[in-house]
């Protein structure tokens, strides 16, 4: 028996939860998701259990399998389970994660929430002025903390932003030392600005969720309600009755019948084929798996699709005048600072975010330095506190080497090269130097194919000159079917350098009103 | 024969004792034991990709663990023991719920600013180069690797 629903989402991810938010009041809506979730946090008494998991697979890295260090964290493992059955992919550079997860990737991720302006949105068949109002009501919807100065105006607006988030340690030192006149004058002739986070996590109580709390356990304790998720929408829009979330399901693929689309899904708790069926279907399962389904719908096993990321770097530094202090109790443990860079450079404006290291395990670094274990342990100690990393995004456009396809057997062969680019890094290395802080070109560390999680444009909105099959019109519209709208980052037809969750759920209610009209 | 995965649990046993006593200054808990155990049983056959060090014969013999490893961690990055000193050194993190300190952590609290720190850096710098002398001539003399 076929289920019927005015509108079929799929995934529960920032996009689906979006536009979910924006159809839910008018539209019977149904969400079909896997929506694998978090074990409940009990009161484990085996720390080890807690830190490593039952299968130690907290240590999987040391048999060289790298996974960032909130992924591999035992409770967050839930986040990226069971994609390589489902979803899988064959590819020998691209080493990303997907996530089947309820809120998918943005269940680790790192809560920033930026807007795109005009130049941001350069090669899109929309404006700033099209998701403006979006933007305006996520802000107040998700409870956005941030600051007020010049970089957080280049972040989006600072209408209704929650305070922001305190700094603590090494970035509280850099972003002391960026703000004084000379050193802002410095850093602006370098094209650098350096300023305070925009980000997903509250610093007050807002709409019944507390502030956050400083426990240095956001890599270890998943679904901190302080810090926004997309299964928090999913969640209230379920409690209130206007959404039909379903887990366990996995869409294979879909079908138009006349004025109505066939979703094809397989119920993983018995294996059953089951069918649903809907006046439109939004797809929102994330650029890789969006793509899939669409391929899959076609049995396209020749077409080659574009895939975009932003290419990452890590770059550690030290603050010299922090070495052998105490690390501050009260140390957020995510990205406490933006940097952005506009410079001769790169071609493109580079987004960075400064964390320090006190989230991760200690541990994790001992073989970072070049003593032997009792000097690293002493810089474990006395130096790892005066630490910070800068994280680099650049902006990506379609490039011949980031493809994905079917293949025959039915996977998603994807292929994204290491890039290497630009050589901001040096730069940033040279300016930050003048600050006190300290780093070296040899320790820079460039994020593998895949690596920022950061997927989009594999069905990219476009004029209708550009269009081929599988691309979409400005409203989301796959061009190859009459009532399936696409609402992820597949959309994206570029990608600056700017944290992407924001404007995913912004243009996914974009589309989700068109469809209310 | 203790190749990398197919260790006796004893011998394992012993392993984890020498290097929490001799590394970390500690003694571990019967869960760091039953976890050192159960990491070998896991990831036995990504041990024997990495190069073979005899710690069976480093133990019994009673030498510089440490200047072994520094001196294998540079010759031979992927090295059993230096991956073994990782596994311990999370363990023993779980066990104190705090980074392992190698020695009494009184020791460094002296250390609160960053001259003083920088001077301790050079000390290790000084001291590890005569532990990699020590821990190379330990390998060759004893056939280790």
């Amino acid at each position: 028996m076929t289920e019927v629903a005015d509108v079929i989402i799929v995934g529960s991810g920032p996009a689906g939860a979006a536009a979910a938010l924006e159809l839910c009041a008018k539209r019977k809506v149904l969400m079909l998701d896997i929506g694998h979730t978090a074990q409940e946090v009990t009161s484990q008494t085996n720390r080890f259990r807690e830190t490593f998991g039952e299968e130690l697979e907290g240590l999987s890295h040391i048999s060289g399998t790298y996974l960032s260090p909130k992924l591999r964290s035992p409770l967050f493992r839930y986040v990226t389970r069971g994609w390589r059955e489902l979803s899988p992919i064959t590819s020998t550079d691209f080493k990303g994660e997907l996530s089947l997860a309820l809120g998918g990737l943005a269940n680790a991720w790192g809560s920033g929430l930026y807007e795109f302006d005009d130049t941001d949105l350069r090669g899109f068949p929309i404006k700033y002025s099209d998701l403006s109002n979006f933007y305006r009501r996520l802000t107040e919807h998700i409870g956005i903390s941030g600051g007020t100065g010049e970089v957080a105006r280049l972040l989006g607006s600072v209408d209704k932003l929650l305070p922001p988030m305190p700094l603590a340690g090494p970035p509280r030192a850099l972003y002391l030392r960026s703000q004084r006149p000379r050193a802002k004058a410095f850093l602006r002739r370098n094209g650098i600005r350096i300023g305070k986070q925009r980000l997903g996590i509250l610093t007050e109580s807002y709409r019944g969720r507390p502030a956050y709390l400083f426990d240095r356990k956001d890599f270890f304790l998943p679904w901190k309600t302080s810090i926004y998720h997309p299964g928090y929408t999913v969640r209230e829009l379920e409690k209130h009755g206007n959404l039909d979330y379903r887990q366990g399901f996995l869409v294979k693929r879909f079908e138009e019948v006349t004025d109505h689309v066939v979703v094809h899904a397989i119920e993983l708790a018995n294996g059953n084929a089951v069918e649903f069926s809907a006046r439109k279907l939004l797809l929102g399962a994330g650029a890789i798996n969006s793509a899939r389904i669409v391929l899959e719908s076609f049995s396209d096993n020749s077409s080659k699709l574009p895939i975009l990321e932003n290419p990452v770097s890590f770059t550690p530094f030290i603050h010299f005048s922090s070495l052998g202090l105490k690390p501050d109790e009260t140390s957020f443990t995510g990205a406490q600072l933006v940097l952005l860079y506009d410079g001769p450079e790169h071609r493109d404006r580079v987004q960075g975010s400064f964390y320090n290291l006190s989230g991760v395990l200690p541990c994790d670094f001992l073989f970072d330095f070049p003593f032997s274990v009792s000097g690293n342990l002493f810089c474990l100690s006395k130096i790892l506190g005066a630490m910070g990393v800068l994280q680099l995004f650049y902006a990506d456009a379609p490039h011949p080497e980031g493809f994905l396809r079917r293949t025959t057997a039915g996977a998603l062969e994807v292929h994204y090269p290491q890039r290497r680019v630009g050589k901001v890094e040096r730069r940033l290395i040279r300016a930050l130097s003048r600050l006190g802080f300290w780093s070296a070109p040899p320790l820079i560390r460039y994020g593998e194919g895949g690596g920022s999680f950061h997927y989009a444009g594999t069905l990219p909105m476009c004029d209708e000159s550009e269009k081929n099959e599988f691309t979409t019109d400005r409203f989301g519209r796959l061009r190859c079917a009459n009532n399936v709208y696409v609402v992820d980052a597949s959309t994206f037809p570029l990608l600056p350098a700017k944290n992407l969750s924001l404007t995913i759920m912004a243009n996914a209610m974009r589309i989700a009103s068109k469809l209310i009209l | 024969m203790s190749k990398a995965g197919s260790a006796s649990s004893d011998s394992l046993e012993r392993e984890i004792i020498s290097i929490f006593n001799e590394i970390f200054h500690v003694t571990p808990e019967p869960d760091a034991i039953a976890g050192y155990l159960r990491f070998h049983t896991v990831y036995g056959p990504s041990l024997l990709r990495r190069k073979y060090v005899d710690i069976t014969k480093i133990i019994s013999k009673q030498l510089d663990l440490e200047a072994i490893e520094l001196f294998l961690r540079y010759c031979y990055p992927r090295n059993l023991l230096t991956c073994k000193f990782w596994v311990c050194a999370y363990l023993c993190e779980a066990q104190q719920g705090a980074p392992p300190s190698g020695r009494s952590r009184d020791t460094w609290d002296f250390v609160r600013s960053p001259l003083i720190c920088l001077v301790m850096l050079g000390w290790f710098g000084v001291r590890d180069s005569t532990k990699w002398i020590k821990g190379g001539f330990q390998v060759y003399r004893h056939h280790l690797i």
